[in-house]
């Protein structure tokens, strides 16, 4: 058995391949057998997907579930190039069946590489909600509404889960900042504790509270000076967390960043901000003259840091300023 | 499973289709042929395809629109066909290339002239769904003109390995069965998935014909992924 599927099993995860096509099932042509196979054992190799698992490989012929998921494929040819009218996209669905995790990428397929640590994460989440929800009280009562699927009561928790974001116990904030990543999409009014809870000593809290802001989006645009700040967050986890929080907040967000590579007092902030910039959705063309001129920068963290970033995002405007 | 072993094995061909070759410029003098239809004499299920049809074209290729609009042809079923023949000859590439994808449903022997010219028109997109449309009626034959769509078409990755499988094709689908699946299909349901709520629960079949549903897996923390195949 492979690798991939011991990963799946050892997780109690059961992975579901669904072929989207407009088309029909076509019995396989024996000329392309050949590219066919080692065009999927190429796939299979890539993306990480198990083929081993007694994962369900479904056809969706009409795609209709596609279209219920919202990633319809349909073939179709502009300027002469085969496009596709969506795109690929995983989804991932708790034991309950409650959806709780989307991929997708505009540009690319998403790597199982990435989507494993998304399941451990959710166990994660999962066992910081359980505990809180054994609480007595709001509390408890709270949590155990953010476990249920989106309803009339969720509002009702987000008071609540708020204000536990200042908890004294770390497992308490962090289970609270959790719910609230569940229940994002009705969460707009805990902004504000949520903000606060970035300077969190857990770790988890912190992420968390990232993940809920990044998550409730163009709403959470209040955070957005805090979240400049978590860009210089010791943990990887949680810098990456606010550069994806910054892009989904919006294209007002990413300008904020461009904006604190130039201004910002402490040094470790612009280096930041720099560093951010490449992976930032919505980043403005502003960026490229910013890091140009960060390469004068009187720290040599800020000018390494723009010198890497503008490799990456304009080689050509990178290599005419100089850097190495 | 080994996927190897599996009968109609999917290709992925998402990122090859992308290198599909160049063709000719559009042939800009095809007339319209609707200028010859008359308002006055249009009948209910006409009336339905056109609007159909309209709604298509006002959806700015969004794949909504296009779904959309397939399950209301779907709905009206062969009457609809006339109405998408005439846009089969459209100035308009994504028209013409939708009218062939809606005809592969309503494949029928009446079409299959009007599919067999459109196997040379410049759009690739309408050759291939062309294609695929008569093949519904039964595997294509090996003539001259066939072989030379397989071994000469510009679209590499598209047209001819739809070819392929058309000319090798034995499976006998059933048209009324797919357009009464797709007809009934609950137009609200279209993009609920939504984080948070409960995963819109689903019955599909695998390779070998087995039924599965969603909710089955329930307990089981399910990672569910969509991909594309070509045939």
């Amino acid at each position: 058995m492979r690798e991939k599927a011991k990963e799946y099993q050892r997780r109690d995860v059961q992975p579901l391949l669904v072929m989207a096509q407009q088309s029909f099932q076509l019995k396989r042509p024996k000329v392309l057998v050949k590219v066919n196979e080692d065009a999927w054992a190429r796939w299979l190799d890539e993306s990480g997907w198990p083929d081993a698992v007694p994962g369900e490989v479904l056809f969706d012929p009409l795609s209709t579930v596609s279209a219920t998921y919202g990633v319809a494929f349909q073939t179709q040819f502009r300027d002469d190039r085969n496009v596709w009218s969506s795109r690929p996209a995983i989804f991932v669905i708790d034991p309950e069946g409650v959806l709780r995790n989307v991929g997708s990428r505009p540009d690319q397929d998403i790597r199982e590489d990435v989507i494993l640590p998304v399941v451990d994460d959710l166990r994660e989440q999962r066992e910081l909600i359980a505990a809180l929800s054994a609480k007595e009280g709001a509390r408890g009562e709270a949590a155990r509404i953010a476990r249920a699927p989106l309803g009339a009561r969720t509002k009702t928790a987000i008071p609540v889960l708020a204000e536990a974001l200042k908890d004294e116990s770390p497992q308490v904030r962090a289970g609270a900042a959790a719910a609230l990543y569940w229940i994002a999409a009705e969460a707009g009014t805990a902004v504000p504790a949520l903000t606060g809870a970035l300077q969190d000593k857990d770790i988890r809290a912190r992420r968390l509270s990232v993940l809920a802001l990044a998550r409730i989006g163009p709403d959470a645009r209040s955070a957005v000076p805090a979240l400049i700040q978590v860009l210089a967050d010791e943990h990887p986890l949680v810098r990456t967390a606010a550069i994806s929080a910054l892009g989904r907040i919006g294209p007002d967000a990413a300008a904020v960043v461009v904006e604190a590579l130039q201004k910002d007092k402490a040094a470790r902030i612009r280096a930041a901000a720099a560093a951010a910039l490449p992976a930032i959705a919505g980043r403005p063309p502003s960026a490229v003259p910013a890091l140009i001129e960060a390469m004068k920068d009187t720290d040599a963290g800020v000018r390494a840091a723009a010198a890497l970033a503008l490799k990456k995002i304009d080689p050509q405007a990178a290599k005419k300023a100089g850097a190495k | 499973m080994r996927l190897g072993t599996m009968t109609g094995v999917p290709v992925l061909l998402a990122t090859l289709a992308l290198l599909a070759g160049p063709i000719q410029a559009q042939d800009e003098t095809k007339k319209k042929s609707s200028e010859a239809s008359k308002p006055g004499s249009t009948s209910a299920p006409e009336k339905a395809a056109r609007d159909a049809l309209a709604g298509f074209e006002k959806g700015n290729e969004d794949w909504r629109a296009r779904m959309e609009a397939l399950v209301r042809l779907a709905q009206i079923g062969s009457a609809a066909a006339p109405v998408l023949l005439e846009a089969l000859q459209d100035s308009k590439p994504a028209t013409r290339e939708f009218a062939a994808q809606a005809l592969v449903l309503l494949a029928e022997s009446t079409v299959q002239p009007a599919l067999e010219r459109a196997l040379v028109d410049p759009t690739p997109g309408v050759r291939l769904y062309a294609i695929q449309a008569l093949s519904m009626l039964g595997p294509l034959p090996r003539n001259k003109d066939n072989e030379r769509i397989l071994t000469t078409d510009p679209s590499i990755f598209g047209v001819r390995p739809m070819m392929a499988a058309a000319l090798e094709r034995t499976d006998r689908p059933s048209l009324a069965e797919m357009r009464t699946a797709l007809a009934e299909y609950d137009l609200r349901k279209m993009d609920s998935a939504r984080v948070g709520q409960t995963a819109p629960d689903f019955i599909l079949t695998d390779y070998a014909g087995k039924t599965v549903r969603l909710s089955q897996f329930r307990g089981k923390t399910v990672v569910l992924r969509f991909i594309l195949f070509d045939y």
